[in-house]
């Protein structure tokens, strides 16, 4: 599904990932995990397409695509979500708004009629009660006046309804306390399928107890340096990062 | 000819009138603008709105013969209100409707009102400020001949909306009106302006409002101004708030080449004036909005919140200035301008004046020019949504926010619906 072969960048002067190479099948679950500074959120943000990165060398590929030449608007489409390490509030536009125009964006560009009103707000609903959020939530400005919690179940709830194909979760447990954390653990297990695939990118192994991974990469210095079953993300737990950069610097 | 003798001509038609007190209120008015003609922008009130392309342009009056609406007047704001209607600057009796009016309320247009001046009438003109006007409103004061007379007795709530539609389809019309309420002592009113005109037929409509809103009274008041886009327009709001006396107004400042709209209330003891409003200035449109609100009395409260829209070469204008006099203590007055830049030609420029002659008072202003945020434009972006869109939608919001608080709601869907339509990019859908 993803194919990420020697990928290097940088903001401004500063090299931020030095030769990144990561292979995402269907269906699977990949943490990223790694100190802060590591390069974490450049990668998300590459891959959804942000402007300020400039891209030096290596290719992604996203269903036998070049994902690097893709408007974001283009990649979201196409089946990719990033969900925000930080949601922006965007006031006067409407949660349920947002939501519908993304949702029929997505269906027009698969070449599928506008998405009738009445199905919307059923499935909108059915979606925001799992999140466990108000109704009157909906009607509210995208984030506007929303708790560190309720901006992030936001994007899971997004991510429900876009039923995207390559679902990028940049630090979505940070702030959260343990009952959102099972929240939006629970979100996304649900949305877990043999199509559909995920990046988990996280500082902690919090996350990973609710959502289990498949393969766990430990990301320093702009390159992934270790590769490894769920347990690596345990080992990490105990031993921290230290001697990661200690094996790097020898 | 220049344009004092071009307009001087059209003096005398108005001239005349059996009425002393009307002659009294026009006269100082007429002999200013002969002196003087227009506004320059030497003048400080005037410094970033020159009136060149106005001096220019010869408007005649139009005649009355035009008094029907060229197309079905079908909008939605019309719809639950009394409605008056002028079609170049006179009464439109088939296009109105005033069925139904409690005898509690007066209401007529001017020029019916002339027919049979009664007490109504002449207390309406009373306590005309004469020597404070400037040149454009004493260029109305001159030759007015029509507009609306609103006269409500003691505590009576007229809940319906009073509609007065201004219609502009000659070209080269000149459109002048004044329309004169009262709103006594615990009484109530609400009233709704629309300004539309023709977008390829030039004209100038310049219109005054003076409102009195009487002790414990209330005003509710929408102005649409959404002129042809060659017209020039002139209009402003006179407004006396007695003591605990209520406004509440919005205004939304889309149309017209040139646009000057201004607000001036002067607040009595424990009264409260809310002004929202909205400019949007696009193509090479002018748009220049100013307020004055005099704090008279003690513990009067005031809130201004306005937001400015400019793209391609358009320019915004806002000046809004709170005078707090000696002894107006307890005075609380906000005011709030925030503005958006959309293109690199674009200008506004925003200007927040306080005079302060009282002690113990509470003033804030907060003036903001930006652009949208990137951020924002990203994430909407990363749902799928295209770039000129998120553009739309952001601008679009940054509006929404004050429209949302319209009342009624028929007034706050015209207006979102003018807005939309003259926003840059495609339209993005309808409301969920």
């Amino acid at each position: 599904m993803l194919s990420i072969q020697h990928l290097e960048a940088r903001a401004g002067e500063q090299a931020i990932l030095n030769g990144i190479s990561l292979e995402i099948k269907p269906g699977e679950v990949h943490a990223i995990m790694g100190p802060n500074g590591s390069g974490k959120s450049t990668l998300s943000n590459i891959l959804a397409g942000r402007e300020g990165y400039e891209v030096t060398h290596g290719s992604v590929t996203y269903e036998g695509k070049d994902l690097l030449v893709m408007k974001p608007e283009e990649r979201a489409r196409e089946g990719i979500f990033l969900a925000f390490q930080y949601p922006v509030e965007i006031p006067g536009v409407s949660n349920i708004y947002l939501l519908k125009a993304a949702l029929n964006a997505i269906r027009k560009h698969h070449g599928q009629t506008e998405v009738d009103a009445m199905d919307f707000l059923q499935l909108v609903k059915s979606k925001i009660k799992s999140l466990n959020l108000d109704e009157q939530f909906l009607y509210r400005g995208v984030n506007e006046g929303f708790s560190g919690g309720e901006k992030k179940r936001n994007e899971i709830l997004q991510m429900a309804i876009l039923e995207p194909r390559l679902c990028i979760l940049d630090e979505t447990d940070s702030g959260l306390d343990i009952d959102a954390l099972k929240i939006v653990a629970d979100g996304v297990n649900a949305l877990r399928s043999p199509t559909r695939s995920f990046i988990m990118v996280t500082h902690y192994q919090r996350l990973l107890s609710y959502i289990k991974p498949d393969v766990v990469h430990v990301l320093a210095q702009g390159r992934i340096v270790k590769s490894g079953g769920p347990e690596l993300a345990l080992e990490l737990e105990a031993r921290g990062y230290g001697w990661i950069d200690a094996s790097l610097n020898h | 000819m220049d344009s004092v003798e071009h307009y001087q001509a059209f003096f005398k038609t108005v001239e005349g009138t059996p009425l002393p007190w009307l002659e009294t209120l026009r006269a100082p008015s007429r002999e200013r603008f002969i002196a003087h003609g227009f506004p320059d922008t030497r003048e400080e009130a005037w410094r970033y709105t020159p009136l060149r392309s106005l001096e220019r342009a010869r408007f005649t009056p139009s005649k009355e013969v035009h008094a029907i609406p060229s197309e079905p007047l079908d909008l939605d704001l019309m719809r639950d209100a009394y409605q008056v209607v002028f079609v170049d600057g006179h009464f439109s009796e088939a296009a109105s409707c005033l069925e139904g009016l409690p005898k509690e309320v007066y209401l007529k247009p001017l020029s019916l009102a002339l027919k049979a001046p009664g007490e109504h009438l002449a207390g309406l003109f009373e306590n005309t400020e004469t020597a404070s006007c400037h040149r454009l409103e004493d260029f109305n004061r001159a030759l007015f001949s029509e507009g609306l007379c609103l006269d409500i007795q003691p505590n009576y709530h007229l809940e319906k909306p009073i509609v007065v539609l201004h219609l502009a389809q000659q070209a080269h019309g000149l459109n002048t009106l004044q329309h004169r309420l009262r709103i006594a002592p615990g009484a109530h009113a609400h009233l709704i302006e629309v300004f539309i005109g023709h977008d390829d037929s030039p004209s100038l409509t310049t219109s005054m409002t003076y409102a009195e809103v009487a002790e414990n009274s209330s005003l509710r008041h929408v102005k649409l101004q959404r002129e042809g886009k060659a017209s020039h327009h002139y209009s402003g709001l006179r407004l006396q708030l007695k003591r605990s006396g209520r406004y509440r107004g919005h205004l939304s400042s889309l149309g017209a080449l040139w646009s000057r709209t201004e607000i001036h209330a002067q607040l009595g003891s424990s009264a409260e004036c809310e002004l929202e409003g909205l400019l949007l200035a696009s193509g090479r449109q002018h748009q220049d909005v100013e307020t004055r609100l005099d704090h008279c009395g003690t513990e009067a409260l005031s809130r201004q919140t306005f937001r400015g829209i400019a793209h391609e070469r358009g320019r915004g204008v806002f000046t809004g200035r709170i005078v707090v006099a000696p002894g107006a203590d307890k005075t609380d007055a906000g005011m709030s301008l925030r503005n958006l830049l959309l293109s690199s030609e674009a200008e506004i420029d925003a200007r927040p004046q306080l005079e302060i002659h009282a002690d113990d008072v509470k003033c804030s202003h907060g003036v903001t020019v930006g652009q949208l945020d990137e951020e924002a434009v990203f994430t909407l972006q990363s749902r799928g949504i295209s770039e000129a869109e998120a553009r739309h939608m952001l601008t679009f919001a940054f509006a929404n926010e004050l429209i949302e608080r319209i009342d009624p709601a028929s007034a706050r869907a015209s207006i979102r619906d003018a807005l939309k339509a003259s926003l840059p990019g495609s339209d993005f859908g309808s409301e969920p």
